[in-house]
């Protein structure tokens, strides 16, 4: 049996809007990262946070390995603090009544005193934030919140990371600067990892496998070269055109 | 001045804001929780005192503490003590009373704070609890001061409830504003005067210290 497997099939129903249908199943044994593309509005969103354990989905199952994450059989449902996910928010909801240091350092708790200043450092250091560790967030430009918030993401060492359009607050120059900057750093830590996108070109820059989204369902999944050379409607060719 | 009725005010008005502090934190962060249902029949009954006549109050109360009423019965046998006209009774019916001044200035407070911050700590592994203690109260302190002072200014002019509830027994239920009362009653308007004053410049100070705390915080 494999075991190293993100395998999530899921309902998630609004009482006012569309229920959203999410079916696939992502090896998180080494490093990739998938895309979630799809118009505004199709529900990638809610299927990162079914994932995270922030939504509840009324019918399906999402094991990550062995674990069983979320089972609407059998009434399981991890929370987030269980999951070992790191969450990076659209508007990445940064602390705004604690300074960068302090951010970063949110979820390491549990680690000791030194050890959490050096890799807070470390993280700062990669991601080019070396001496705005006593800044406050709303002292940052765009570009420097969201490396703040990736570094506060992966700071615990997540086993899955789940970016929910890490990119879109930006503007047009600093987000294609992060664009390669992203990749660099997502595989230089190796996490699997999972972004979601309304952006053809943030689906070639940096990811593996995409999952097309539209209308609630999933359309089409594959490793991106096929996907893009081979989509099997019009719809998908659209979103991958022009999402 | 009377002097006993001072510290008994104070000493009503301390045991009512932290009794509030304590209980009302829990109900308002409750309350904050967006949905409907029960939440909307809780609302209303949190803020009955804010239009019910503080007579209409104390006089369920003495009928539910009574020594036949089934609580009254039960505190008696407990505590070997009575509710009615005593200070624990005073400071419970303050606590009924006051619980629209805490609660609703809470449930802003925190009702404000961004959903997603906290679902951030939730992610980064934090508690529920450590999350309220790291991510919410920090940012919703302004509201809960706000609440505390209001709820503390409003217990020490306690008047209707504290008089239906508590009688008027010197050193016992005897508070300032009941004094005031008195006073008036037997004509001594010097006594009276004095006493107000104090009234309006306590609340006066109270509240502009609220002012100042508010405006030089950082955020």
């Amino acid at each position: 049996m494999t075991t190293n497997f993100l395998d999530a099939d899921f309902t998630r129903r609004f009482a006012a809007g569309p229920t959203i249908q999410a079916a696939f199943r992502r090896s998180v044994a080494e490093f990739s990262v998938t895309a979630l593309l799809g118009y505004s509005g199709c529900g990638k969103t809610t299927v990162l946070r079914c994932l995270a354990g922030l939504d509840i989905p009324e019918r399906g199952h999402v094991t990550f390995g062995n674990e069983i994450w979320f089972d609407a059989v059998q009434h399981v449902n991890l929370r987030p603090q269980q999951r070992g996910i790191g969450y990076l928010f659209q508007d990445y909801a940064l602390f705004p009544h604690l300074t960068v240091f302090d951010n970063v350092a949110f979820g390491l708790q549990r680690s000791g005193k030194a050890e959490s200043r050096q890799r807070v450092g470390s993280l700062l250091k990669i991601l080019q934030l070396a001496g705005l560790e006593s800044r406050y967030p709303h002292q940052l430009s765009g570009g420097q919140q969201q490396r703040v918030a990736l570094a506060r993401t992966v700071a615990p060492r997540p086993r899955l990371l789940l970016l929910d359009e890490p990119l879109a607050a930006l503007d047009a120059p600093t987000r294609a600067e992060l664009r390669r900057e992203l990749r660099r750093v997502l595989a230089e830590w190796a996490i699997p990892t999972i972004i979601v996108t309304h952006d053809p070109a943030e689906v070639s820059a940096f990811a593996d496998d995409v999952i097309v989204l539209c209308d609630g369902r999933v359309r089409q999944q594959g490793p991106v070269p096929h996907v893009l050379s081979q989509p099997i409607d019009a719809e998908v060719a659209r979103i991958l055109g022009s999402a | 001045m009377d002097w006993t009725a001072i510290r008994l005010t104070f000493a009503v008005s301390v045991c009512t804001t932290a009794i509030l502090f304590v209980i009302g934190l829990p109900l308002a962060s409750w309350l904050a929780r967006p949905g409907r249902g029960w939440r909307v029949i809780v609302e209303a009954i949190v803020a009955l005192p804010l239009v019910l006549p503080p007579t209409v109050l104390g006089f369920y109360f003495l009928c539910a503490t009574g020594p036949h009423s089934l609580l009254g019965n039960g505190y008696e046998k407990l505590f070997k003590s009575r509710l009615p006209f005593t200070f624990q009774g005073i400071v419970l019916a303050s606590v009924l009373y006051n619980l629209p001044f805490a609660v609703r200035p809470f449930t802003a407070a925190l009702a404000a704070v961004d959903h997603k911050l906290v679902e951030a700590s939730w992610c980064l592994g934090t508690s529920r609890l450590a999350t309220f203690r790291r991510v919410t109260l920090p940012l919703a302190w302004k509201g809960i001061l706000a609440g505390l002072v209001l709820t503390f200014a409003h217990a020490v002019g306690e008047f209707g409830v504290v008089l239906m509830v508590g009688g008027n027994i010197p050193g016992v239920t005897r508070t300032l504003s009941v004094a005031i009362y008195d006073d008036v009653q037997a004509l001594d308007y010097t006594s009276a005067g004095r006493s107000s004053l104090f009234l309006v410049a306590f609340a006066f100070a109270i509240l502009s210290l609220l002012h100042v705390l508010q405006r030089r915080a950082p955020r």
